[in-house]
């Protein structure tokens, strides 16, 4: 029940609100108990309320309020983009935005797919039922 | 009126700490503050905007310079004017004779807030984080699972669930020594919650207690010309009281789960409850001792009843 993922400076978090929707920024700094300075290397450092953002595991090294390029020299020695993309969650959000962006073909592909491999699937079943059924 | 901006002098005077609603001396007079006269004390409501400081002054904490870097950071001049909550110590002067506090002409910004919203302001101060270990005894296995907590020792085991309270329990072990520790964690917590904490945990060593060396309530009887006659049924799960204060009515109380009662010995009148949890050990004991009030007479001198005369344990420890 504890919890392990700490509001901290260098912690990496995604925004879950708003007009920077699906982006990773790093906390940089605490503003008060509700919000946090944020920077990314794609975006001017401003402020956000927690409730906006969704802690990540993955933290970086820095110190209070970096310069852009020690932000930016940071994040590339700790890999975040190559962790992200790594992880689960990454991974899991990568996979919505490729279906979100299918068009009509696309999705009559996938269907073909779909029907051949349950096809392989199910002729798979079928052997091994009449081997436990012999 | 009880006010919420606060401005502080940034030239660096001295002055004396205080918070909402203390008390000041006679003849401390606050500058621009809103002081009420409360039975010749005055008593701070609200400070304001604050000048500068003349003449001598009687119990400076420290400087405003120091206490606006602790608050805040040094050159850090814009947060200062920050709205603070009315728990935030506050900073006032004293004037020393020179103007009156209650002198308009004096007063600076006043607050417009009423003193409902104000108060609620006041209850919102939260700590982001109180915790507080244990020592955990060797001897004992505790399991802590979705605040159940569950004790097992030589007499036997307990559980007690803290469902009802907002707090984390988790067993660490402890770096240095290896000594395995119960922490509880309060988050964002209120004052309340944040007490909670330690009785959460005095509760938890009750339970270890129990389960290591138990608990022994000890009743005596107190009676001034009939003698309280009791018997103890059910294999040591009940109690009958007869003759209380020559009464014909048979008091019978039954001991709740786990809690056994028997008549001392040696000792003339005497009742020893046993148990392990001392909550049910110490309800027993209350139900018996509820059971034999006097009624309708003066309790300041018919004295006769059933009391705890001593709340120790079973195993005894030289």
């Amino acid at each position: 029940m504890p919890f392990k993922r700490y509001v901290e400076i260098g912690r990496v978090a995604l925004v879950n609100y708003g007009k920077e929707y699906g982006q990773l920024v790093v906390i940089v700094d605490v503003i008060d108990q509700n919000r946090a300075l944020v920077d990314a290397p794609d975006m001017v450092r401003s402020q956000m309320n927690f409730k906006r953002l969704s802690l990540t595991d993955i933290k970086i090294d820095i110190k209070r309020v970096p310069k852009k390029k020690t932000l930016i020299a940071a994040m590339e020695a700790a890999d975040v983009k190559g962790k992200w993309e790594k992880s689960s969650w990454g991974r899991k959000l990568i996979v919505q935005k490729r279906r979100a962006s299918l068009n009509d073909f696309d999705r009559f592909k996938l269907m073909l797919a779909k029907i051949k491999k349950a096809g392989v699937v199910r002729q798979e079943l079928a052997k091994l039922k009449k081997e436990t059924a012999a | 009126m009880v006010g919420r901006r606060v401005s502080y002098n940034w030239w660096g005077g001295e002055g004396v700490l205080c918070v909402a609603g203390d008390s000041l001396g006679e003849d401390t007079i606050c500058s621009g503050g809103e002081l009420t006269a409360k039975g010749g004390q005055k008593e701070v409501m609200l400070v304001v905007m604050l000048d500068e400081m003349v003449g001598a002054m009687r119990r400076a904490i420290f400087t405003a310079q120091q206490y606006r870097e602790q608050l805040f950071g040094p050159n850090n001049i814009s947060r200062a004017l920050h709205d603070i909550t009315l728990n935030t110590p506050l900073y006032i002067s004293p004037f020393q004779g020179f103007f009156s506090a209650l002198d308009p002409s004096r007063t600076g910004t006043h607050s417009t807030h009423t003193e409902r919203e104000s108060k609620s302001r006041r209850e919102k101060m939260k700590t982001i984080l109180s915790s507080e270990t244990m020592d955990l005894p060797d001897g004992v296995k505790i399991k802590v699972k979705a605040k159940m907590i569950e004790v097992e020792g030589p007499r036997g085991k307990l559980t007690r669930d803290f469902k009802h309270l907002n707090l984390d329990f988790q067993l660490i072990t402890d770096e240095e020594t290896g000594k395995r520790k119960l922490k509880v964690d309060a988050w964002f917590g209120s004052r309340k919650t944040t007490a909670a904490i330690r009785t959460a945990l005095s509760h938890v060593g009750n339970l270890i207690n129990g389960v290591t060396k138990g608990y022994r309530y000890k009743m005596r009887f107190v009676y001034a010309h009939f003698p309280i006659n009791a018997s103890i049924t059910n294999g040591n799960k009940s109690i009958e009281i007869r003759n209380f204060l020559g009464e014909k009515k048979v008091r019978k109380v039954d001991m709740l789960d786990g809690v056994t009662i028997l008549r001392s010995e040696k000792v003339k009148d005497e009742l020893v409850l046993d148990g392990n949890d001392i909550e049910l050990v110490s309800r027993s004991t209350a139900l018996i001792n509820q059971k034999c009030h006097v009624k309708n007479k003066d309790i300041r001198k018919f004295l006769d009843g059933i009391y705890v005369s001593e709340k120790g344990t079973i195993v005894e420890e030289e």
